[in-house]
């Protein structure tokens, strides 16, 4: 839980942090308010994710063994590498994206492995380093045919969390008709 | 004697007084848990993200009241998450799994109603801290309360294929809410001491006071029998599963900090 | 939901979505076509419902987004939960989108300063706002300023 809040919102902090400034307006509006709120569930990560990095080595060893589990889909996250990305340029130019996919993976990099070598754990991949004299990490390559399998619902737990939503959806049918037809008396 | 000094001076007092706030605490505690099962499931956004603060503000109650059981000497933690399921003091109907939205909204109307009264009652107490505690939660459960009337009214009062469902769930849901009074031994103490008066005269007052919201929707208030247990420790296979998962992290490590 | 006018500053090319803004011709019904229109119904659909907060009293009510409901209690009720769990809040109001009327996004033109208006801003009267603001200081010393 505290990988996924220090790093899954820390990621997403990217990305949204960027689209403050793009040209939707709808989305660059509602977005002050969310990385606001984005922030806080951030530091409240941190929290957690410190309390576990100080605490007992079994808590240590969850900690690093969570970080392991979601290690490739903090990288697939910002979507594929620059060179294969089919709609990025389309998407700068017009200003939908702000910044490339790599940017804002770099600039993950750059924020988050300092805070997990701080704490002593290990980053789950042995290919990654920070070039030097550059602000710049290299990395191994994830395989990125698995980001566009989950991308169509295919990742492991898709079709499981589809299902379930979908039967609450249809279960709660009869909840949207009776607020409708209560509202027209 | 006031009823403050008798508290302070007569130690079965106390321990009726502790065993209060501990059902409270555990009722707290376990309908939180059962509202926080609707996060990611609600018919709607809005009510899903309402819900989930309802949910979110329980838990945050029952931390207080068991800050307040354990000022005696005790960890809030331990109490919440560390005794076997026999030893928690909720009413049954807490523990019951969500069974459908109008069952949880029919549940919150109830358990709202009985919870105001009871905190009014603490509020009363002269019992500081825990009567200004019960002064500061009237203010958020009365929120609640807008919530699950609202729902309800919309519910029971849309069409005919709801105001069936309300109706079942309000019938299964009646003999467990009566088990919100059950009495054990504290309440004859509480009440000689003059916290509160008789079980059943607080049962006819929240009868009273749900009928106001029930009856307009044109529902049957249902005459059964009430369905005892939770205030002495009986539970139900639900509530293992609840507790086993409530209490999953805890017991993989009880002296870890989290 | 749009608004008639984007108060940000947009690069080249950028838009409110189609739809979004005010129907031109003050008709809900989306006719268009009479002559310059500068004004029209948001264009929302019926159960999207503006929230405004009163932070504290005195303070004015502002637009914080919008809530899906589908009746003004529902909107308010849920709109507390969404908008005031985090923010100070005394009061909140709910108006169905639809009810917003709004002037269209090329009726900003209107709104910019085309010649000088410069009579219409203190600072352009340097000497006057020194003799005011001494006599001022004068007739109110007993109160804190």
């Amino acid at each position: 839980m505290a990988i996924i809040q220090v790093f899954v919102d820390g990621a997403a902090m990217q990305t949204q942090g960027a689209l403050r400034s793009c040209s939707y307006a709808p989305y660059a509006r509602v977005l002050k308010r969310i990385c606001y709120e984005e922030d806080f569930h951030i530091q409240l990560g941190l929290d957690v994710w410190r309390t576990l990095a100080e605490g007992t080595p079994r808590q240590r060893a969850m900690l690093q063994d969570a970080l392991r589990r979601w290690w490739t889909p903090l990288i697939h996250f910002f979507g594929m590498p620059d060179r294969v990305s089919p709609h990025t340029e389309k998407m700068l130019a017009w200003r939908i994206k702000v910044k490339s996919n790599e940017e804002l993976r770099q600039q993950f990099l750059r924020r988050f492995v300092p805070i997990i070598l701080e704490y002593g754990l290990e980053v789950p991949d042995p290919g990654l380093r920070r070039v030097d004299g550059e602000d710049r990490y290299v990395y191994t390559e994830p395989d990125w045919e698995e980001l566009k399998r989950v991308g169509r619902n295919g990742g492991p737990k898709s079709a499981e969390r589809l299902a379930l939503r979908q039967r609450f959806y249809r279960q709660h049918a009869w909840v949207r008709e009776a607020v409708i037809q209560w509202a027209a008396a | 004697m006031n009823s403050a000094a008798r508290a302070a001076a007569d130690p079965r007092v106390g321990a009726a007084f502790r065993e209060w706030l501990l059902r409270a605490a555990d009722d707290e505690l376990i309908i939180g848990h059962r509202h926080s099962e609707w996060t990611g499931f609600g018919p709607d956004i809005e009510s899903d993200v309402a819900m989930s603060s309802i949910a979110q503000e329980e838990i945050g109650h029952a931390r207080a009241f068991y800050a307040q059981v354990a000022a005696g000497g005790g960890d809030a933690d331990r109490l919440a998450f560390a005794r076997a399921p026999a030893d928690y003091r909720h009413a049954t109907l807490v523990e019951r799994e969500n069974d459908g939205w109008e069952w949880s909204i029919v549940r919150l109307v109830l358990y709202e109603r009985y919870e105001a009264e009871r905190l009014r009652l603490l509020s009363a107490s002269g019992q500081e801290p825990a009567a200004g505690l019960a002064r500061t939660l009237l203010r958020e459960e009365r929120y609640h309360a807008l919530f699950a009337d609202a729902w309800l009214t919309r519910l029971a009062r849309g069409r005919e294929e709801g105001h069936r469902k309300v109706q079942a769930a309000l019938d299964a849901a009646w003999p467990e809410a009566l088990g919100f009074f059950e009495a054990t031994d504290a309440d004859a103490t509480l009440e000689a001491a003059g916290f509160v008066d008789s079980p059943a005269a607080q049962r006819r007052r929240w009868d009273a006071a749900v009928r106001q919201v029930l009856e307009p929707c044109g529902l049957a208030i249902p005459s059964a029998s009430p369905k005892e247990g939770g205030r002495r420790g009986q539970h139900t296979p639900e509530f293992d599963r609840l507790h086993d998962q409530m209490t999953e992290v805890w017991r993989s490590d009880p002296e870890a900090r989290w | 939901m749009g608004r008639g006018v984007n108060a940000e500053e947009p690069p080249e090319g950028a838009r409110e979505p189609a739809g979004s803004g005010a129907v031109p011709g003050g008709d809900a019904s989306g006719a268009t076509g009479r002559g310059e229109s500068w004004e029209g119904r948001l264009d929302a659909p019926p159960d999207v419902w503006a929230v405004f907060l009163q932070a504290r009293t005195r303070d004015p009510h502002i637009h914080v987004g919008d809530v899906h409901a589908p009746d003004a209690e529902m909107a308010l009720i849920v709109a507390k939960e969404n908008y005031t769990r985090r923010d100070p809040c005394v009061n909140l109001w709910v108006v169905r989108a639809r009810e917003i009327h709004a002037t269209t996004e090329d009726a900003a033109e209107m709104f910019a300063p085309a010649t000088d208006k410069s009579y219409r801003f203190g600072g352009s009267y340097r000497k006057q706002q020194q003799i005011y603001h001494s006599g001022w200081r004068l007739s109110h010393r007993d109160e804190d300023q």
